[in-house]
């Protein structure tokens, strides 16, 4: 009884910066004494959908970005994570250590260096190297999750679809991937949810070109406006949110998300 | 019931979702006694074990030891000990903190929890090992430091919990000894739970049988054996040898016509069993009380002796376990002696005909 | 029975051991992030001793870690970021630790309860705490329409966003981190044996013995990998304690910010030195909790062997 109360309290609790939020995002001239807005607005919403506000063209990078970087750091994170999860050999911990390494160092002078090169090789200020420097923190949560789920991956399975006639391929397409589906979500929410939260790798080596949707809000959340970055803000949570619900199932894979906690 | 019973289970039931999972159990040990509490998986034997420890609080009845009621008293403060299946020794202590990890509870300072904890070790012929991990450890290994960990707390009642389960056949035998005679050092009185019968009849001096929650019967082994107080109880304990008889005083009339002695007396229609390891086949006619003429309809030969289906005349079978030096060919006639102090029956009303539970398999 | 062959161990044999495969397999991953990671670093120094760049007359000069080292802001910006990154880990890890203790047996709602934030963007989470507590925000509107007579004006409501005691910024590193450390630490906590506590019990501990001695021992590898991660992320972040937090001191992620940004090109030498100096310390930091955290400083031996 007393822990569905404690429950109750964390989840309005959490919720809790949402409120102004969502009325900001429809309340027009909401002065301070003021409890309840006097009066209500859709201006706000219509900015984010015109184009003069660059705000879906700024979601749309946004979903490209952070679903290429999530692609890319699911490719070489399946074979990483394998060996980290199922292999025993010599210097597995330092590998591990270093992979980590981008998510708890701060990036800020690997961003200087790289953006110095991206410069020479024109990549500054385009999509692609946006992309590529998203890998950093992506390949590292797709890796850790994907390993702690190779780690309770029994290979037996594979060993027996091989004796029942499959190749390699077939084994990999039609057993491996399907066992660990739930794993590969998870791995991948997180590096989608990492992408699309990212501000500061965007700004460095986008130089201002690349407009994504934190951008965007961060220049918005700078100017004044509440109504319409209450409005960007809450378009801002809407394919994550989305994204999340999808996987609600797959995060029940406590070897998943336990991956985070076995560094 | 004894008053002076040193641990007595009076009444306990225990229900799961309404489900009867323990019956109004009544049990009593005494003080140094070592009781087996044995029944097929699901019986109710590990929930009574879980109701004794306090792991689970009990619907009804109460448990006590040494003159203490245990109602409402936590499981750190009952004075037992558990052993579980596997061993369970934390992962995170070395073998050596392990085995001091109840003392260290219990407040003992550093210096004399490591030199029980390395006389224990030394008892259970691990001296050695107290700086492994669990992980290093064979299955027997750790079954050992459990069972240290378990007694150098000097529990009043220590309690296994098919404590020898999980290990292979070989090891079981030697882990059975050093039980037993790590019991004999100690005098700790000792409940193990087991769906072993052989187990059981090993390790302890009385057994209680229990079936869907409840006691069936409570005797020595022998006693078990030689004179189940049903069906359910004999075939459970590997009886296959069950007919039908009227009996009239010490003589029993089978309902093929044959007729047989008794040691007892008894009166009307009975149930009659013997073991298969009594019945004696004899080659020729050579005494003349409860002999049966049979053929041999199936000889099988299992390395320490030979099992022998027999039938006779009038179609009845009976099973014969005899020495692996007798040879029989299937479809020789012979005869079958069935020693009167060997027979065993009761009332044809019992319920020798209900559903037996199949003993397990030995390997889980 | 075959006889055991006896080890050969020529180097043939030996480069026959390696697990090639193994290797092979992290490989693209591993070369990724030691081409963007140790590459951007190896880079950034260059740049930030003057051998490589867009000023400078290519000769090695430490002028620029002069430059940061020199001035008494790094100091102060060094301090604050320690401060808020020990302080935003310390609260959520032994918050987290408790709710997740709480939520053990809650079943999956409380799994799902703590993915709530998950999703938010931190911009999103610092605007909603800018309406939230902001002198003119929701809670102080509340306040006031409850006639609480100490505010009569949002002049009279306590500054808890960019507020020198850095409220705001906490307040948003606990809202997001705790139910993140609580999502990992309940997913630990569901892998470690029930039996291990019960056998704890068995053995005379008590429940708060058996949380101290069995449960949180067992959950230190997971207390120790979530909270490095969010101790690594707390110290690095820009834009929380930037639209949050204090406007003085600042943190050092500003402070690289500020000089990164700055017109004078003269200064990209010293921004690149202050970053480079910022993943050296945590970089110190996390080698100093990894060896404590691994338990081994404290691990002692039985029975005086050596």
């Amino acid at each position: 009884m007393s822990r569905n109360l404690v429950l109750m309290l964390i989840v309005a609790v959490l919720f809790l910066p949402f409120v102004p939020l969502l009325v900001w995002s429809v309340a027009e001239g909401w002065y301070f004494p003021q409890l309840v807005p006097q009066q209500w607005t859709g201006a706000n919403w219509a900015a984010v959908v015109s184009p003069g506000s660059r705000v879906l063209q700024g979601f749309l990078q946004s979903l490209a970005i952070a679903a290429l970087s999530t692609a890319l750091a699911l490719v070489v994170g399946l074979p990483a994570g394998r060996a980290l999860g199922l292999m025993q050999f010599p210097g597995k911990g330092a590998i591990k250590l270093a992979l980590l390494l981008p998510i708890i160092v701060s990036p800020l002078a690997t961003l200087m260096g790289i953006q110095f090169v991206l410069i020479r090789l024109g990549l500054s200020g385009t999509l692609a190297g946006v992309v590529l420097v998203h890998l950093l923190p992506t390949i590292p949560y797709m890796t850790l999750v994907l390993s702690s789920v190779f780690a309770n991956f029994d290979t037996g399975y594979e060993t027996q679809a091989r004796s029942l006639g499959a190749s390699p391929a077939q084994v990999l397409w039609r057993v491996t991937l399907p066992l660990i589906a739930p794993g590969i979500v998870v791995g991948a929410l997180f590096a989608f949810l990492i992408s699309w939260n990212e501000f500061l790798l965007t700004f460095f080596v986008g130089g201002g070109r690349v407009l994504t949707l934190p951008m965007i809000l961060f220049t918005s959340l700078q100017g004044g406006n509440q109504g319409l970055t209450a409005a960007i803000a809450v378009t801002s949570v809407i394919p994550a949110l989305i994204f999340l619900l999808f996987s609600s199932r797959a995060l029940q894979d406590d070897a998943a998300i336990g991956g985070l906690g076995d560094v | 019931m004894s008053e002076t019973a040193y641990c007595a289970m009076q009444n306990l039931t225990k229900r799961f979702r309404g489900v009867p999972a323990v019956r109004d159990l009544w049990l009593d040990l005494h003080q140094g006694e070592r009781l087996a509490l044995l029944g097929p998986s699901g019986c109710g034997k590990s929930t009574t074990l879980q109701l004794i420890a306090g792991l689970l609080p009990p619907d009804s009845g109460q448990i006590v030891l040494d003159g203490r009621s245990l109602v409402g008293i936590p499981p750190e403060r009952r004075d037992m000990a558990l052993v579980l299946q596997k061993g369970l020794l934390f992962p995170h202590l070395s073998v050596g903190e392990n085995v001091a990890f109840g003392l260290k509870l219990r407040g003992v300072n550093r210096a004399d929890r490591e030199a029980q904890a390395l006389a224990m070790l030394a008892q259970v012929q691990l001296t050695g090992f107290e700086n492994r991990r669990p992980a290093e450890l064979s299955g027997g290994q750790a079954q050992r430091v459990a069972l240290a960990r378990s007694l150098v707390i000097r529990p009043k009642l220590l309690l296994l919990d098919e404590p020898l389960s999980a290990l292979d056949a070989n090891l079981r035998g030697d882990m059975q000894e050093l039980i037993l005679q790590l019991q004999a050092d100690t005098g700790v009185t000792l409940l193990i739970v087991t769906h072993d019968q052989q187990e059981a009849v090993v390790m302890a001096d009385r057994i209680a049988l229990m079936f869907d929650g409840c006691l069936r019967q409570v005797d020595t082994p022998e006693a078990l054996y030689q004179r189940p107080s049903d069906g359910t109880v004999a075939r459970f304990l590997g009886g296959v040898n069950f007919f039908g008889a009227v009996a009239a005083g010490n003589r029993l009339r089978l309902t093929d016509g044959d007729s047989l002695t008794l040691d007892s007396a008894h009166q009307g229609p009975v149930q009659v069993t013997i073991r298969p390891e009594r019945v004696q086949v004899l080659a020729e006619r050579l005494c003349s009380t409860n002999l049966l003429p049979v053929t041999v309809a199936q000889s099988r030969f299992t390395g320490t002796q030979r099992q022998l289906v027999l039938t006779t005349a009038a179609g009845l079978e009976l099973q014969a376990w005899v020495p692996p030096g007798q040879s029989f060919a299937v479809g020789q006639t012979a005869y079958a002696h069935l020693p009167p102090e060997a027979l065993w029956c009761w009332p044809a009303a019992g319920n020798a005909s209900v559903a037996v539970p199949e003993p397990e398999l030995l390997s889980h | 029975m075959t006889a055991v062959q006896p080890l050969k161990t020529t180097a043939w044999m030996a480069l026959r051991d390696v697990p090639w495969r193994a290797y092979l397999l992290v490989l693209p991953a591993l070369s990724l992030v030691a081409v963007l990671f140790g590459g951007g670093l190896v880079l950034a120094f260059l740049q930030s001793v003057g051998l490589l760049g867009l000023t400078g007359d290519g000769g090695f000069s430490l002028a620029a870690y002069g430059a940061a080292l020199g001035d008494e802001q790094f100091w102060r910006s060094l301090g604050l970021s320690l401060y808020i990154a020990f302080t935003a880990t310390a609260l959520s890890t032994v918050l987290s630790i408790g709710l997740a203790m709480l939520l053990r047996e809650a079943g999956r709602w409380a799994s799902f309860a703590c993915q709530l934030t998950l999703p938010i963007p931190h911009l999103v989470g610092i605007a909603g705490i800018l309406l939230l507590l902001s002198p003119s925000g929701l809670i102080s509107r509340l306040l006031y329409s409850l006639g609480w007579i100490w505010i009569s004006s949002d002049q009279d409501f306590p500054l808890l966003v960019n507020d020198s005691a850095n409220i705001g910024v906490m307040t948003h590193f606990l809202w997001k981190e705790i139910p993140f450390m609580t999502l990992i630490l309940l997913a630990v906590l569901r892998g470690i044996r029930p039996e291990l506590g019960m056998q704890a019990r068995a053995l005379g501990a008590t429940p708060w013995q058996c949380f101290w001695n069995v449960t949180l021992p067992l959950l230190r590898p997971g207390i120790v990998s979530a909270s490095l991660i969010v101790f690594g992320f707390v110290f690095g972040n820009f834009e929380v304690p930037f639209l949050l937090g204090s406007t003085y001191p600042k943190t050092l992620p500003i402070l690289v910010y500020q000089a990164f940004t700055n017109v004078d090109l003269n200064q990209r030498p010293v921004a690149i030195a202050l970053g480079l100096l910022l993943s050296l310390i945590s970089i110190a930091l996390i080698a100093l909790y990894l060896w404590l955290g691994s338990g081994q400083p404290f691990r002692r031996r039985l029975g005086g062997q050596p």
